[in-house]
């Protein structure tokens, strides 16, 4: 009797095991889809696009939609829960003209069918995935997208600007250049600068480059306006660029804290500089205490929130004067603010986690155990057999 | 005690290499969401290689917290309706038996692809509870901090509950990221029970995820 235990018990755990392995996950439906979703429009193109919807508990519609779209054949409109095949295709034959230029979204949605039968509870769940093949119709004529950037830098550092040039017109043109105005932070015109002169081929692309002397101009959120000039068209663009200095100002800080209580008081603060800032911290001056937070650091133009501790037993409420000073590379940012303390508030009370046991946590448990257990037998039928042939000499 | 017959140490050890591949094999088919069509090694001279990687890309949520059940209960007597909810450890006063839901529908995006959101409900108060004087709303917040920068919503503010989309996260601030440590959205339902409604009443809320 006592040998069939052991059987009974290995034949559970490995069907435990067994089940637990079979338990696939599944998720609701998603879409694989090329990286190369982009086509340039061509009279008659052809194209096939390879897609793949991810396993679902539900079957999964197929549909495409947007302009173009009587265009698109799908090589499946339905996707069975329990098909292993999930891939499908999307066939493109586009006509010899399209009426409309720019850049068209064929959108290719996979959409969960909702069973009742496998949604439990009052409230339950479904899940819909769309992606999108874009398709470039060349606009007549000279046509051009521009796009404008403007970096960051620190005080005194020259600005480099790039105008990106894109060509979605079916003529050539001769000449792309464009002229770049900057404003200051009280919206002065403040300089010009220019790019060089280039041709642009159709629907091809290039970048323009212009450089701003910044000496002499002071910290601070500047804009960039840029106008392209294209064969005697033109287009604009804008950006704001920021010119640093290693200023760290306070945004926000704390304002009410409770009585009898260890409170946070945090401090959000700004960097003004475009380089890190190393060992920043403040010091909190309130009714003759200091308390003061942790060190850290800043990342360029970073926004951090810094916390010191504040405990108010035997702190009366009202009001009170809090002088935050901010420490960083020898400078400091001081300033004053009225904070309040007031009578505790009720408690919340804090819900119990939950510790998950994931599989993979419960199967290396198991694991760990069979082993131990196959070591012990595996050393005491040793042990034994060494008995039985002692007993036998 | 007795012996371990051989069989049984048999039995086990097959059990587990039988547990060991079966971890490996999970482990890789986790591995095979992130999917990798085509890895090329390609060996040209002496001390040189090359190797060229395509990973697909991928538009996928998820709800991981996928069902609210409120189970079976009634509205008190004398009283015209009972309101549950999904973040309340009791249920609500004029609500008996009903089982308290602490914890609403959390959605992941678990593709590799920032995404716009919409949400519909497939029914409306009136179709889900009772034609008169039920309620049903849903609200969004982030669950792990910035997952929708450019939420469309307030956070917390209740919306009802309609067969009409509703916008979400839109391409604004990137939509519902996809980076694993913001990518979590949390929703919770409150519904408004008449004492008139019966039967059993469900609905489904419909996660829609485009790619940017």
């Amino acid at each position: 009797m006592m040998a069939i235990k052991p059987k009974r018990t290995a034949l559970f755990v490995s069907l435990l095991v067994l089940s637990l392995i079979l338990i696939k996950p599944v998720y609701a439906v998603g879409i694989y889809f090329p990286n190369d979703n982009e086509i340039d429009f061509k009279p008659g193109l052809e194209k096939t696009f390879n897609f793949a919807v991810t396993p679902s508990n539900m079957d999964v519609k197929l549909s495409v939609s947007g302009y173009l779209s009587e265009y698109v054949t799908l090589s499946k409109t339905l996707i069975r829960f329990n098909s292993t095949d999930r891939a499908f295709k999307v066939m493109i034959k586009l006509p010899e003209k399209i009426e409309n230029p720019g850049h068209h979204k064929l959108w290719i949605a996979a959409e969960e069918v909702i069973d009742e039968s496998k949604i439990g509870g009052n409230i339950g769940t479904s899940c819909n995935a769309m992606v999108y093949i874009l398709i470039h119709v060349l606009n007549p004529g000279k046509y051009v997208e521009m796009s404008l950037s403007a970096p960051d830098v620190e005080i005194n550092e020259p600005v480099n600007f790039a105008v990106n040039v894109k060509s979605f017109g079916e003529e050539d043109i001769n000449s792309i250049k464009a002229a770049i105005d900057v404003y200051s932070p009280n919206n002065e015109k403040l300089a010009t600068v220019y790019t060089d002169d280039k041709p642009l081929k159709s629907n091809t692309e290039e970048t323009l480059y212009a450089q701003l002397d910044t000496k002499g101009y002071s910290a601070g959120t500047y804009r960039a306006v840029a106008e392209l000039n294209y064969d005697g068209k033109t287009k604009q663009d804008e950006k704001k660029f920021k010119i640093g200095e290693l200023n760290i100002k306070i945004i926000n800080y704390t304002k009410e804290f409770e009585k009898d209580k260890i409170n946070k008081f945090d401090i959000e603060i700004e960097s003004g500089w475009g380089n890190k800032i190393e060992d920043v911290y403040s010091k909190i001056k309130i009714d003759d205490e200091v308390i003061e937070t942790p060190r850290t650091g800043l990342s360029p133009w970073e926004k951090k929130t810094i916390t010191a501790y504040w405990d108010t037993n035997n702190v009366e409420t009202g009001f009170y004067d809090a002088e935050m000073t901010i420490y960083y590379n020898d400078k400091t940012t001081v300033e004053t603010g009225r904070v309040s303390v007031v009578e505790k508030k009720e408690a919340l009370v804090e819900k119990p986690g939950v510790m998950g046991l994931s599989m993979t946590t419960m199967l290396i448990l198991i694991i760990i155990l069979l082993i131990i257990i196959d070591i012990i037998w595996i050393f005491k039928k040793r042990g034994s057999e060494r008995k039985q042939k002692r007993r036998k000499k | 005690m007795e012996e371990i017959s051989n069989k049984t140490l048999a039995i086990l050890l097959i059990a587990a290499i039988v547990i060991s591949l079966g971890g490996t094999l999970i482990s890789l088919n986790r591995l095979a969401r992130i999917r990798i069509p085509m890895i090329t090694g390609l060996y040209g001279e002496p001390y040189e290689a090359e190797i060229a990687l395509t990973i697909t890309a991928l538009v996928q949520v998820n709800f991981t917290t996928d069902t609210i059940n409120w189970g079976s209960g009634t509205v008190k007597t004398g009283y015209d309706f009972c309101v549950l909810n999904s973040y309340d450890s009791s249920i609500g006063a004029n609500c008996t038996d009903f089982t308290p839901q602490t914890a609403g529908l959390v959605l992941e995006n678990i593709g590799n692809k920032n995404v716009t959101l919409n949400i519909t409900m497939q029914k409306n108060a009136a179709d889900f509870i009772y034609p008169t004087g039920a309620v049903c709303q849903w609200n969004v917040s982030n669950l792990d901090p910035g997952s929708c920068p450019g939420i469309a919503l307030t956070p917390g503010a209740w919306q009802t509950c309609a067969a009409t989309a509703v916008v979400v996260c839109n391409s604004t601030g990137g939509g519902f990221l996809a980076d694993d440590a913001s990518d979590t959205l949390n929703f919770d339902v409150l519904v408004q029970i008449p004492s008139a409604a019966v039967g059993s009443k469900s609905n489904v809320m419909t996660a829609s995820a485009a790619a940017i």
